[in-house]
């Protein structure tokens, strides 16, 4: 007779995962590879907000000058 | 109903049989393994160099029937299917993966950066395959581009009916480098111009999957798709994919060329790739003088590189030496051509120097082609010029939109990238290039690619933002993005109902096309045994021999001969001559004719010899670009 499959028990199954969660963080944190996005140091926010306001410059004169006001 | 079907289906027979003819070259060169895309867009690019080139040993031969292209288009493409097919086989790929070294490239990226987030990738992709579907429904519409109906079109249409790649001494264009137009000769035999305007669509296609190719090394495949996204939203690529033109087909060339190139130097790949260079290279000298240009800008970016850095001089100049052996082997039927019937290898520029017979009437640099001067502040105010007011520099249709002059500057705000130092050199080496020559707005559409790149890795950095100097810039951004999908969904509702098939060719051309009328009549009374003399130089429609009036006058000045008025139809007939179209523009807009030969029909109208010109048809037509023009279709009857 074949043995019927029982289902897993749920609070095992969470028990796992949560150890699994646990162990892939403490993994990430020692051995995990640094994306050098997250640590580059960030642009000086004059400089950011100096081209936020090109961009919106050229974005606005350019509508200008499509529609013929320029 | 069908006829936008059956134009539709030559693209996929063109693409197969490239990709039949191209896969086993790339293959056997053994590049671009393990990535489907790399090997897919090289192996249609080559196939489509081989094709071309076919076509052109026919042509030169005085083989090309159209019943025969037919044919081996088809055993092509059914070859390219069995190819495509081998080419998906997980069991052939695991092969190929085992038994091939596999390249630098070819493993699981492990990208320094995060991936795009995914409305950005999504947002990206829906836009740019909106401005495809836009352009290709506007390709699908019989063509009525002015270039593309005075030569792109009308050469190729010439060279199938004489079954030959023959000289037309009437026809400056005839000694071009003709290579595209020898693909929309292979669409003219398989089904007609719609089909070969859809071959210069396909061009563009490939442009955008070649952008992709060029930024996968630089930024990864993730984000090398927005840079193909990116080049499909230029207002002026998805307007040339309208057209049977050449622009674009030059950019997916030098694209192409660009990445094997960096694949050779910068990625330190197998030295294979500059053969793919120099075929790319040659292909887009094949297309376009002005990739003259863009080699020489790529050699100033090889130059500035060794100077950077010593070890790179070996490499380089083997690569150099390589790449001009194989481009000059490609291109150089081209320039031997011009050579030989004209003089000049480049017919009809520096004919100053090389005293062809276009000495006086062209002009290598002429004031009119640089609305900015040749100064540095024109140069340095030249972007912000080309963005704003393109219509000074050959079109707003062409136009590259605002992204590039937004966010090529943050540049300075970046961190350094392996790679982009080299396309970003070649970009402006050839900008500066293209500012001291001509000042074309479509002449960039070769950097478009490179400058996408520069504007992605901006994009990447800007995550070192505050976040609402990035959410300002980015919607910014999106904006332009939107607009440059816009552009072509709108511009296409014109053409929405003969691409659908509800509209007839005919009738759109009856709207769209000055000379259909004339064309009309003139092929229902006398069909292709006519030989026409016409001041509108788009003669693609006209079945019979055209020959350009302007051109005509300059070479034999025929107009100095005829002292009398009353003889001009008789010396026109002796000239081989059986009809006349004169044009004219009745408005202050858009192109302007020569006034000569209608002045002197009207002269000999005025005294009194009016049996021999038979006016055939007269009407007004109100032109698109705000023009109104008087066409005259005169028979010129003249019994010896």
């Amino acid at each position: 007779m074949i043995m019927p499959v029982l289902p897993p028990d749920p609070q095992v199954r969470e028990a796992r995962e949560r150890l699994q969660r646990a162990r892939r963080l403490v993994a990430d944190a020692l051995f995990g590879r640094h994306r050098p996005a997250e640590r580059a140091p960030r642009v000086r926010p004059w400089q950011a907000w100096l081209f936020a306001i090109w961009v919106l410059g050229v974005t606005a004169f350019y509508a200008a000058a499509m529609a013929g006001l320029l | 109903m069908s006829a936008p079907l059956v134009s539709l289906a030559c693209l996929p027979a063109i693409a197969l049989t490239s990709y039949a003819l191209g896969r086993p070259i790339v293959r056997g060169f053994g590049v671009g393994r393990g990535d489907a895309l790399t090997s897919a867009v090289w192996s249609v690019a080559v196939g489509l160099v081989a094709a071309g080139l076919t076509l052109t040993g026919l042509g030169l031969l005085g083989l090309l029937y159209a019943p025969w292209i037919g044919v081996g288009t088809l055993l092509a493409c059914f070859g390219g299917i069995g190819q495509l097919v081998a080419a998906c086989d997980p069991t052939r790929r695991r092969v190929v993966s085992n038994d091939w070294p596999r390249g630098p490239l070819d493993h699981e990226p492990d990208a320094p950066w995060p991936e795009p987030p995914t409305w950005l990738k999504r947002g990206a992709m829906i836009l740019a395959a909106l401005a495809c579907a836009g352009s290709l429904v506007t390709a699908l519409a019989p063509p009525t581009a002015g270039d593309a109906l005075c030569y792109h079109l009308e050469l190729p249409k010439a060279f199938l009916a004489d079954h030959a790649l023959g000289h037309l001494p009437d026809s400056e264009n005839s000694t071009y480098p003709l290579l595209v137009e020898m693909w929309f000769l292979w669409g003219l035999a398989l089904d007609g111009g719609v089909a070969a305007q859809l071959v210069h669509w396909g061009l563009g296609m490939l442009l955008i999957l070649a952008s992709v190719v060029l930024a996968t090394p630089i930024v990864e495949r993730p984000w090398a798709w927005i840079v193909g996204a990116i080049v499909a939203l230029v207002p002026g690529v998805t307007n040339q994919m309208t057209a049977p033109l050449n622009d674009v087909a030059l950019a997916a060339f030098t694209t192409l060329a660009l990445a094997a190139w960096w694949r050779g130097t910068v990625g330190g790949e197998s030295r294979r790739w500059f053969v793919l260079a120099g075929v790319a290279g040659g292909a887009a000298l094949s297309t376009k003088y002005l990739a003259a240009l863009f080699a020489v800008a790529v050699g100033v970016a090889a130059a500035w590189s060794i100077v950077c850095d010593r070890r790179r001089c070996r490499v380089i100049v083997e690569g150099t030496a390589v790449v001009l052996t194989v481009a000059l082997s490609v291109s150089g039927v081209w320039y031997l051509r011009a050579a030989r019937h004209r003089g000049n290898p480049v017919y009809p520029f520096f004919s100053e120097v090389l005293g062809s017979d276009a000495a006086g009437a062209h002009e290598t640099l002429p004031e009119s082609k640089s609305p900015l001067g040749r100064n540095p502040v024109g140069l340095a105010t030249a972007a912000w010029h080309v963005t704003m007011h393109p219509e000074r520099f050959g079109g707003r249709g062409h136009q590259l939109g605002a992204l590039f002059l937004a966010a090529v500057p943050g540049i300075v705000l970046t961190r350094r990238l392996r790679g982009l130092g080299m396309i970003s050199a070649t970009a402006l080496a050839y900008c500066v290039a293209w500012y001291l020559l001509r000042q074309n707005v479509r002449f960039l559409l070769p950097v478009v690619p490179s400058l996408a790149v520069i504007v992605v890795w901006v994009w990447m950095e800007m995550s070192r933002f505050p976040r609402l100097a990035r959410w300002m810039a980015g919607g910014a951004f999106a904006m332009i993005l939107a607009v440059g999908a816009a552009v072509p969904v709108l511009r296409c509702r014109h053409q929405l109902a003969v691409a659908a098939g509800f509209e007839t060719r005919d009738a759109y051309l009856a709207r769209h096309e000055p000379t259909w009328q004339a064309a009309q009549v003139c092929n229902e009374l006398f069909g292709p045994g006519a030989h026409l003399l016409s001041q509108d130089h788009r003669a693609y429609h006209f079945r019979c021999r055209v020959t350009r009036e302007s051109v005509y006058r300059r070479r034999t000045r025929y107009d100095e001969r005829i002292a009398d008025p009353a003889t001009v139809a008789h010396a026109l007939a002796q000239a081989g001559f059986t009809h006349v179209l004169l044009a004219e523009n009745l408005s202050d807009r858009g192109i302007q004719y020569d006034p000569t030969l209608s002045r002197l029909v009207d002269a000999q109208s005025a005294a009194g010899q009016c049996d021999s010109l038979v006016r055939l048809v007269e009407y007004r037509f109100a032109d698109a670009d705000g023009a109104l023009r008087r066409y005259r279709l005169l028979w010129l009857r003249y019994e010896p």
